[in-house]
């Protein structure tokens, strides 16, 4: 569990060219913000047997739980995850908003072709604080 | 005096379907008897057509080359709607590499444009930076390093942060100015209540133009959707943007943001 998990922090560090580079991620809500103009990405790291991924100085956060790499390209890196849960503030201000997918996929990209033409991947949500 | 072979005008034309499928101009030496021009006009005006000839030659060249894509692009994925479809990967038809190179310090502005000039916006070697061309009207956009100070400012808020790429020339015109003209989609979720006013220092590389525009969105994809699997929906044509825009492939360090 913990090599996969390690597997998967690789392909996203080895995707982004470090903090402050942009990244799109495509989640089972869609694309949050613009693709063309996306969050800096921040950091991932394990925690436990969990994936964090924080973008926005922190104003997006993704935990993925049972982590696994699915898939990655060039300019890609898709993630599964047993559950999945995104955590995001407002930027200016405003309540957190909280939305948990079980059986869930991301797909990372700083490319906005292809998050386009994806736009949403698999995922049931289970919960939504908004 | 020899005959001017005028066909490259025709096809010229023919693509731009100014006569199509017509002859308007067959040859220099048949202008020159229906109209009886002197001799030293009609050399001037081959002397014109033949300098012409060359640019034109590149012209109907780019025409062909970048049609393709063109085509697939207003066929594949709605008109002027995405960014990296012009991002041409292919080598060029006529064996000349693709001009991706960028502007130089000192050297001015430089235009780019989809068909004959991708520039380095739609170069595919440069990730990112690569795929904006599209966000400007007809891909076409300026770069230069600048040689004086540049005002310029961005509304974010939401889901949108003031740390981003793109940015407006001046000072705010207000929200909606800002929204239609910039063609800021509603479903990115920029609430626009925030604005930053920044100088871009001199030394910067900034690629400039009108914003392309954008098929307005519904929003992100319906969450509570059992199916998990609706897309945005289009929800009332497009936001036709033509406001300049100023695309910054890297932030200026002194700005405090980190990177691109």
């Amino acid at each position: 569990m913990d090599a996969d998990a390690q597997q998967v922090v690789d392909a996203v560090v080895t995707l982004t060219d470090g903090p402050g580079s942009p990244l799109i991620v495509v989640s089972p809500g869609g694309v949050r913000g613009n693709p063309y103009d996306p969050e800096r990405f921040d950091d991932v790291a394990m925690q436990g047997e969990d994936v964090v991924l924080r973008l926005g100085r922190g104003h997006v956060q993704y935990v993925l739980e049972r982590a696994r790499l699915a898939d990655r390209d060039e300019c890609s890196v898709t993630i599964g995850a047993a559950r999945l849960t995104r955590t995001a503030s407002p930027h200016g201000g405003g309540p957190e908003q909280t939305h948990r997918w079980t059986d869930a996929a991301v797909l990372l990209t700083w490319d906005p072709t292809l998050a386009e033409g994806v736009r949403q991947t698999q995922g049931t949500l289970v919960r939504q604080d908004a | 005096m020899r005959p001017v072979d005028c066909s490259l005008w025709e096809v010229g034309l023919n693509l731009l379907g100014v006569i199509p499928g017509g002859r308007l101009l067959t040859g220099i030496g048949r202008l020159a008897g229906l109209t009886r021009i002197g001799t030293r006009a009609t050399t001037a005006l081959s002397r014109g057509l033949a300098a012409g000839r060359a640019s034109l030659q590149r012209m109907t060249a780019g025409l062909r080359e970048g049609l393709g894509a063109i085509i697939t692009r207003v066929g594949g994925r709605g008109p002027l709607a995405d960014a990296g479809s012009l991002s041409l990967a292919r080598p060029s038809a006529s064996g000349t590499p693709y001009d991706f190179a960028g502007p130089v310090a000192g050297g001015g502005p430089e235009s780019y444009n989809a068909v004959v000039r991708p520039g380095p916006l739609a170069d595919p070697a440069q990730g990112y930076v690569g795929r904006q061309a599209g966000n400007f009207r007809n891909g076409s956009y300026t770069g230069e390093v600048l040689d004086d100070p540049l005002v310029v400012h961005r509304y974010s808020g939401g889901q949108v942060p003031a740390e981003g790429s793109y940015w407006t020339p001046g000072y705010p015109g207000g929200a909606e100015q800002a929204q239609f003209g910039n063609a800021i989609n509603p479903g990115w979720g920029n609430t626009l209540t925030d604005v930053d006013v920044r100088v871009v220092p001199p030394g910067t590389t900034v690629y400039h133009g009108p914003a392309g525009p954008q098929t307005v969105t519904a929003g992100p994809p319906r969450p509570m959707d059992p199916t998990g699997a609706a897309p945005p929906t289009p929800a009332g044509g497009q936001l036709l943007g033509g406001d300049e825009q100023v695309f910054l492939p890297e932030l200026p360090a002194e700005w405090g943001f980190r990177g691109r």
